[in-house]
């Protein structure tokens, strides 16, 4: 109670006296209650630092890996704008007969379109793992549109195409024993799979069992991927010089390292999204231990 | 924990920028009177702590876009409560009347209560509960919280005057209520210093 309150109430100790009783009895929380908010809030807190901090260094990383890539890509332009450029003036006619077309995910020229693109690839292992996350972005793209449209075989061929750029990242990020690589695939990846359990619930009733199986797919894969990129770091010759790599510089485990169901169409599933804050009520619940970043060492400070 | 405005505001800003080590001091400083505040406001004490909990989290996701402007965190933190409680009260039709009193009252009794005349503590709860709305959160604000009438007055979005008329108006009931008489003199004291400004 504030002086000024003191004040109000002078002459009357008697009613302070009350309230004052009765605010230490009814209204203050024990130390366990107060330790369980505590605890709660913080883990909300911590979660969200986490987040931020993740957000962070993935910007870093991509501003940085992107800062570094145009002299290099600038480089390469000498020989190899040419070179697509004969490419893509072979593929010319193709493109006048209504090349949009063949180009799209089954036509006659998406093959062509995918070889193209990997002639622009850059070769450092984490512009390259940058790189490929947009080619596997494009391919959720097109699968997604495909679905949309109705169009079976062309979401069959991106879904394909996805799992193919998805083998070849991960071997590339994996033989490259780049950390930074593998962060940003591991990451970018993890993002990959719930756009595609999104996709899987989204699919229209009439949506063929292929294409359902497809997208399951291309889900397992991008698991098992990142389960290759992780043990890969973790080997015992994935560091430089044969030391064990990301031990210092340990990526931010993916949402898909959490254990969560696989979506199905069925009606009335269980399966949260990924990344839903579990707990009654909605009521935010500590995080589980798994894959919880390491964390600077910081007092933590009971209640009161 | 005793804070001053300079250090609450450092630790704010440190928790806009991430550092959840800063909201946790930010929780130790403002979890008590804020739980005081809620509790007496809603029936349960399980409804207590689930919104105290809720005005926390509700802070840590609004923080990025809080800007002081002249109301300190504090008062901005007891509004997210107020509103917090009102939004309780108004989907569950919670209200504190009587019967809510009672059955708050008939609660197993805690171990700091044994000493205490249970009947005397009921009785405060009766009287709180008999207080008109605006009267009782002025008297949580002021009393159980521990805020200034400046801060009260914004948190509830009323002049310092009007805090003060509720305040002095709920004690006077208060004491009606529970058969606490004041000698003249100092019952002219009460009047006097609910009339005044402060400096």
């Amino acid at each position: 109670m504030d002086n000024e309150m003191i004040d109000l109430m002078a002459g009357d100790a008697r009613l302070r006296q009350r309230l004052e009783v009765y605010a230490e009895t009814r209204l203050t929380p024990d130390l366990a209650t107060s330790s369980r908010i505590r605890a709660r809030v913080l883990a909300v807190a911590h979660r969200q630092a986490d987040l931020a901090r993740a957000d962070a260094a993935l910007t870093v990383v991509t501003a940085a890996t992107e800062r570094a890539a145009m002299p290099s890509r600038r480089r390469r332009a000498r020989w190899r704008r040419p070179l697509v450029a004969l490419l893509a003036a072979s593929l010319g006619v193709g493109a006048v007969a209504g090349s949009a077309f063949a180009a799209r995910p089954a036509g006659s020229l998406y093959g062509a379109r995918l070889w193209l693109e990997t002639l622009t690839l850059p070769n450092d292992p984490s512009q390259r793992a940058l790189a490929e996350l947009d080619r596997l972005q494009h391919r959720l793209i097109e699968a997604a549109e495909a679905v949309r449209t109705g169009d079976t075989a062309g979401a069959a061929a991106a879904l394909a195409a996805y799992e193919a750029i998805m083998e070849q990242a991960s071997s590339a990020a994996i033989a490259a024993q780049d950390d930074v690589a593998a962060a940003v695939l591991q990451t970018g990846v993890g993002r990959n799979v719930k756009m595609l359990q999104a996709l899987i619930l989204a699919l229209p009733d009439e949506a063929t069992d292929a294409i359902q199986q497809a997208v399951q797919r291309a889900i397992d894969r991008s698991d098992r991927a990142i389960e290759r990129i992780e043990r890969g770091q973790q080997g015992p010759n994935s560091g430089p010089n044969g030391t064990p790599g990301g031990t210092t510089a340990k990526p931010t485990k993916t949402p898909t390292e959490e254990p969560t169901p696989k979506p199905t169409k069925k009606p009335g599933d269980t399966g949260g999204p990924p990344g839903a804050v579990p707990g009654a009520g909605g009521q935010p619940e500590p995080p589980t231990e798994q894959g919880k970043p390491v964390k600077s060492p910081k007092p933590q400070h009971g209640p009161n | 924990m005793t804070l001053d405005e300079t250090a609450i505001e450092r630790l704010v800003q440190e928790a806009r920028d991430g550092d959840a080590w800063a909201f946790g001091l930010l929780f130790d400083h403002y979890h008590l009177p804020v739980y005081r505040y809620i509790a007496s406001r809603v029936h349960r004490p399980s409804d207590a702590e689930d919104l105290t909990q809720l005005v926390f989290v509700k802070a840590l996701e609004a923080l990025p876009r809080y800007e002081s402007r002249g109301i300190p965190f504090g008062g901005w933190l007891f509004r997210l409560a107020r509103n917090a409680v009102i939004d309780h009260v108004r989907t569950r039709h919670d209200h504190v009347d009587l019967d809510s009193a009672v059955g708050q009252a008939g609660r197993e009794a805690g171990p700091d209560e044994v000493t205490v005349t249970r009947l005397e503590l009921d009785e405060v709860a009766e009287a709180l509960a008999a207080l008109t709305d605006e009267q009782r959160d002025a008297i949580a604000l002021r009393f159980f919280a521990g805020l200034s009438a400046r801060e009260a007055a914004e948190v509830m979005g009323k002049q310092e005057g009007t805090i003060r008329g509720l305040q002095f108006r709920a004690i006077a009931a208060l004491r009606r209520k529970l058969g606490i008489d004041l000698p003249e003199a100092a019952d002219d004291d009460v009047v006097g210093h609910a009339g005044r400004r402060t400096p």
